[in-house]
């Protein structure tokens, strides 16, 4: 039984951590990032690779793992105000924070709080930060009480990596690859025989795989999109007793890549 | 999905197929066009070329002058056999056998210390090969020779003699027309005799033709070296 409604549900844009594809890249990302935190000879980490290759996954992965070893905060938002980073370490440590406080003397008492204990905290979309964030992020990571590690856009990341804030510090830059076709298809593979779907998973084949990482670049996140909308497709023509678009086909491919929009066709 | 959506990206997918058909039929036809252009390139390079010395204009060598380019004389046939008659047209245009090559030779004068180059050709009478003494000549054509017996004696083995002997037996007849045309053939087997160069110019004579005839004698003088031509010559000048 061909489920589609249920086997796309698989494919949405969500981040959960319980399910986790072990590809190439995510192995050798999750290493580097792993050894530069447990070694601590960096107080900068940046995650750079192209959006949607997973690097809030791996962020929120990595920083799930250290949980139970050390100190770890996460930040899935970009701060607009430089008083908003103190503010939330201020009440991880369930410190109170007083907005009146001049902000040196926030700085110095949070770094006289932290100064004892070491803290890794991870910073989702850090292309985002201003000039002044990156500023008291680069002086908190001196004091060597804390830990940055930075998930950024690859492009932006390198202009960023090149400002005085970051270009004579010691860091450490990771950068997460994209997948590969072969990955594409263990990946459509095992996500479907987890949750029982025999039948679709058998539908796809190593060629189509390869068709579907040309038309998605490897990207993580576009491979999932492009896979919830085949099988939207391949669930509305079996709704509607659509013969011709009963088996993954090239149409089939070419209409999911217009559908979610890799393909230009004006 | 809703269905508009599905039709519509069906239709999309058709004119995104449709577009690369077209851009691959394209390109197969291109490359059609540029093999048939490269066949038909090929197969013009493959046909025989002349070879270069084959298109280089021979030179050749400076000859004589022939008879046939100073006078041009109508053939009248001979009545006897018509094998012999075409036989005879063959010739009316040949009558001195060209055989001698007058070498240019380069000289090389300086004048002030500059090299000037001039092409001469010498003074062909220094280089004249010398005609073989032959005595009174008289036009003597046994009285017995009848032109039917001379015309098959020819008949049987061509050659100056036979020639020349019909030449005189026209002169003599005064069918001096017939006369030139065989002295013509008679000069063909032996251009160094003087003998058909004799008939020929006295039948240009009574033809009354004089020019002619000092003309084709004077040109035989310009290649061979002969008393007889000369005194010959004279005399025609003289009578003149």
């Amino acid at each position: 039984m061909r489920d589609y409604t249920k086997a796309k549900e698989l494919f949405r844009d969500i981040i959960d951590v319980k399910y986790y594809f072990d590809s190439i890249g995510a192995e050798v990302t999750r290493y580097k990032v792993k050894s530069a935190i447990e070694e601590r000879n960096a107080p900068l980490i940046f995650l750079i690779g192209d959006p949607g290759v997973g690097k809030s996954y791996m962020l929120k992965l990595i920083s799930k793992e250290l949980e139970k070893k050390a100190r770890s905060i996460f930040i899935d938002h970009p701060f607009f105000d430089k008083r908003d980073l103190l503010k939330i370490l201020y009440e991880s440590k369930n410190i109170a924070f007083d907005k009146n406080i001049n902000f040196n003397n926030l700085k110095e008492r949070l770094i006289k709080e932290y100064k004892n204990d070491k803290h890794t905290i991870f910073i989702d979309e850090a292309q985002l930060l201003n000039e002044e964030q990156f500023e008291l992020i680069r002086i908190l990571g001196d004091t060597k009480a804390f830990q940055f590690v930075l998930s950024m856009h690859k492009e932006e990341g390198k202009a960023i990596l090149k400002k005085k804030h970051f270009k004579s510090r010691t860091k450490v830059v990771v950068e997460y690859e994209n997948l590969h076709y072969k990955e594409v298809y263990r990946y459509i593979q095992s996500a479907l025989l987890l949750e029982n779907f025999g039948e679709i998973s058998q539908m796809f084949s190593l060629k189509q795989a390869k068709k579907i990482a040309k038309y998605t670049d490897g990207n993580f996140r576009t491979v999932k999109k492009f896979v919830y909308a085949l099988l939207s497709l391949l669930e509305y023509a079996k709704m509607n007793g659509l013969r011709k678009y009963s088996e993954i086909n090239s149409n089939l491919l070419q209409m999911s890549a217009l559908d979610i929009g890799v393909i230009d066709d004006k | 999905m809703t269905s508009r959506a599905f039709i519509d990206l069906e239709k999309r997918s058709r004119a995104i197929n449709r577009k690369r058909y077209f851009r691959v039929f394209v390109i197969l036809f291109l490359i059609f066009i540029a093999c048939a252009f490269a066949y038909i390139e090929f197969i013009k390079s493959k046909k025989p070329v002349l070879k270069k010395h084959i298109l280089v204009e021979k030179k050749i060598p400076k000859t004589k002058k022939l008879v046939a380019d100073i006078n041009v004389t109508k053939v009248i046939k001979p009545k006897v056999d018509k094998k012999k008659v075409e036989k005879i047209e063959r010739y009316d245009t040949v009558f001195l056998k060209p055989t001698i090559t007058i070498p240019k030779i380069k000289k090389i004068e300086i004048k002030n210390n500059k090299i000037k180059k001039k092409i001469t050709i010498p003074k062909i009478k220094e280089q004249l090969p010398v005609a073989k003494k032959e005595n009174k000549i008289n036009i003597i054509v046994k009285s017995f020779d009848s032109e039917d017996s001379l015309l098959k004696k020819n008949q049987v083995n061509e050659n100056f003699n036979t020639a020349l002997n019909l030449s005189k037996y026209y002169f003599k007849k005064s069918k001096f027309e017939k006369a030139i045309v065989w002295s013509k053939k008679a000069n063909h087997y032996k251009a160094s005799s003087f003998e058909p160069w004799l008939i020929y110019a006295k039948a240009k004579i009574k033809q009354n033709k004089k020019d002619e005839a000092i003309k084709a004698v004077e040109t035989f003088l310009s290649y061979y070296d002969s008393e007889i031509a000369q005194k010959f010559l004279q005399n025609i000048k003289g009578q003149k």
